[in-house]
């Protein structure tokens, strides 16, 4: 037994966001056909959205417990944000990276199904999880796509030259992620406030999101006092990145989070 | 205009001395108070120490904004510094393990082991106030889209982090232990001191509802999870249907609470000794064996009862999880108003200056517990760390709109 239908929901879906896709690279100047790639990546996202409808019935609960319910909603997320900067900006390649990613988040669920858990700690059972769970995901899809415009910003810098406008792009992903991480991080605290009694309480998690936060915090002002030395704002970039993940994964194999109240995996 | 680099790396190496020098005397008095940690300032002494900071940083200002340090700490590099030391500090605090009884002495007495009140942590919040707080002053002289957002993001934070760490010797934590039928006004810190509160609570019933068990596909030989899925773990409900390898099942019974009656056969029971129950049916596709049995996980008395499908494979129950579990009190303030209400995990109430949250029960007892552990809070600076939050909210909504267009070359 896997979610309901989910590898049905998943191929439609993958299958109208890469249709739309090369719809998009084929259509050269045409505007029309451009439209109907756009339209198509949507209809795509709108398939993921019922699905997540579904799936959030059936379980009875918010389904943004587990890893691999996390990973659903990047897939649905990153399409999202990469249809919104296509129209907005025309970014082609940003929406190939964002679909292809979906695609990698929904094939990791393909091979590690799970199944139906609807059980959900009293703790969790609060209208601040969604808003917190949710913005959080996004937040960590912009400053993902912020760190591989770093790594290619390097890899420019050391073997190519470098064109400042790439920075700007970075930038604007940087603050946006920032943007959403900080009302994630807030949005956590006045939730804790709520469940557990303090706003703050330095849980590993806490303090692994504030780091991350701090790092991407000390991106921002290398940037905004040395616009031209794009070196050291790149590895901060990079670096930050690697602090996410270990608030994102690592904290349960840390051994500073044996107590922590994030961890709640079975 | 532009920065001449040598000023830009002078600059950098103020920030990283005064890193250093930092560190070197936080160890210093660390050493000294051997390894005890900072003494947290409560109700009047913390306000007067905070107001006396944000006197001498507004002083600094007005009448030594000309001078080289106090222009240095109002710049860039020396808030990244003040940030760095602050991350480096942050960085031990979410690696090591805190606070552990067994620690080292060198542990003990260099602060790692207990970062959050070592010197080090006071005198690297205090720096970054202070860098913090210089360049918020500097910003304040005129009111423009671009500042209302800067000053939403630095003054939110800054309110946050001093608020936060002043007030955190205010804050007041008790555990009341109270019994079904039984009052209570004492709390308990985490030391186990006693402390009589201005209110009582008395506990009419303590409840709590559970999910339904969890039907496991293990493999004999060691009890392992079995089949391809790395989460096997099924909720029971009557009249389910699913498979797991080669097997289909069928969940003909669910009882959640339930005992053997004289003649073998489970019946529904409100007992304190009734377990959950469920009858399954078995097929294997491969081989056509049909199986029906029952599965329990049992309970402290009752031994839990598998279902084994072949020489492969059983099927155990899981433990019975809460999904809700809540206080019916009566509450008489230091007024004498009385009130009844149920206090639930994420719906804290007030009393008194308190937030009362039901925070645990006695775990060995379930659902059956008559015991209900509550927390009683106080903490008087909250609504000022409430400010700081709600300004930086803003602050990060100002932030979605500071992006600039890119240019056209990069589509």
């Amino acid at each position: 037994m896997n979610w309901i239908n989910f590898p049905l929901y998943s191929y439609i879906s993958c299958s109208l966001w890469l249709l739309g896709l090369i719809l998009i690279y084929l259509s050269g100047h045409k505007k029309s056909l451009e439209l109907i790639g756009g339209l198509t990546v949507i209809l795509g996202i709108v398939v993921m959205t019922v699905f997540i409808i579904q799936l959030w019935i059936a379980l009875e609960r918010p389904p943004l417990r587990t890893l691999g319910e996390t990973r659903l909603w990047y897939a649905f997320f990153l399409p999202v944000i990469g249809i919104v900067f296509f129209f907005r900006w025309k970014y082609k390649w940003f929406l190939a990276y964002s679909v292809l990613m979906a695609l990698l988040f929904l094939i990791i669920n393909l091979s590690h199904p799970e199944y139906y858990d609807k059980t959900l700690m009293p703790a969790l059972q609060s209208p601040w999880f969604v808003p917190h769970v949710i913005v959080y995901i996004i937040g960590y899809a912009f400053l993902g796509v912020s760190t591989l415009v770093a790594v290619y910003g390097l890899y420019m810098h050391y073997f190519r030259t470098m064109d400042s406008k790439l920075m700007l792009l970075a930038d604007n992903l940087v603050y946006l992620g920032f943007g959403f991480l900080t009302l994630g991080l807030l949005f956590g605290a006045l939730w804790a406030k709520q469940a557990w009694g303090h706003y703050w309480t330095w849980d590993p998690k806490e303090t692994w999101a504030f780091l991350t936060w701090l790092g991407y915090l000390i991106y921002l002002h290398l940037r905004y006092q040395h616009p031209k030395k794009v070196e050291a704002s790149l590895w901060t970039l990079s670096l930050a990145f690697v602090v996410l993940i270990v608030a994102w994964f690592g904290i349960n194999i840390l051994p500073s989070a044996q107590n922590s109240v994030h961890v709640y995996g079975n | 205009m532009e920065i001449p680099y040598r000023r830009i790396r002078e600059d950098y190496l103020s920030g990283f001395l005064v890193g250093l020098i930092i560190l070197a005397i936080s160890t210093l008095l660390e050493w000294i108070n051997m390894g005890r940690g900072i003494f947290l300032p409560s109700w009047p002494l913390n306000a007067l120490i905070g107001v006396s900071f944000a006197f001498i940083l507004v002083f600094l200002h007005i009448f030594y904004s000309d001078y080289d340090s106090v222009k240095w700490l109002a710049r860039v590099p020396a808030s990244i510094s003040s940030v760095v030391l602050f991350t480096f500090l942050t960085l031990i605090l979410g690696l090591s393990i805190q606070n552990d009884p067994h620690a080292s002495k060198i542990l003990k007495i260099t602060g790692l082991s207990h970062v959050r009140t070592s010197f080090a942590f006071l005198f690297s919040g205090m720096y970054l106030l202070t860098t913090l707080g210089l360049v918020i002053l500097r910003r304040f002289k005129k009111i423009t889209f671009r500042n209302i957002g800067f000053l939403l993001n630095h003054l939110g934070l800054w309110i946050i982090i001093f608020a936060g760490s002043l007030g955190a010797g205010d804050v007041i934590r008790l555990n009341i232990f109270v019994n079904e039928n039984e009052s209570s006004s004492i709390g308990y810190t985490d030391n186990r001191q006693a402390v009589n509160l201005p209110f009582r609570v008395k506990l009419l019933d303590f409840s709590i509802e559970e999910f339904n068990t969890k039907l496991v596909f293990v493999n004999n030989s060691d009890m392992s999870f079995a089949g391809e899925f790395e989460n096997n773990l099924i909720m029971l409900q009557e009249g389910l249907e699913f498979e797991i390898a080669e097997w289909e099942f069928k969940v003909l019974e669910y009882l959640n609470s339930a005992i053997m009656d004289s003649a073998g056969v489970y019946i529904p029971s409100s007992d304190t000794l009734a377990y959950p129950v469920a009858r399954i049916f078995a097929l294997n596709r491969q081989t056509d064996q049909e199986l029906k049995g029952y599965i329990s996980c049992g309970n402290k008395i009752i031994p839990p009862k598998f279902l084994k499908l072949d020489n492969q494979h059983t099927l155990p129950m899981s433990f019975p999880e809460p999904k809700e579990y809540s206080s019916l009190l009566v509450l008489i303030d230091s007024k004498a108003r009385v009130d009844t209400l149920k206090l639930i995990v994420n719906k804290p109430i007030k009393i008194d200056g308190y937030d009362l949250y039901q925070l645990s029960y006695d775990e060995k007892m379930g659902k059956w517990s008559k015991l209900s552990v509550i927390n009683a809070i106080k903490d008087p600076w909250l609504p000022v760390i409430y400010i700081g939050i709600f300004m930086l909210i803003a602050g990060s909504l100002y932030l979605f709109t500071i992006g600039k267009t890119p240019n056209e070359d990069l589509k």
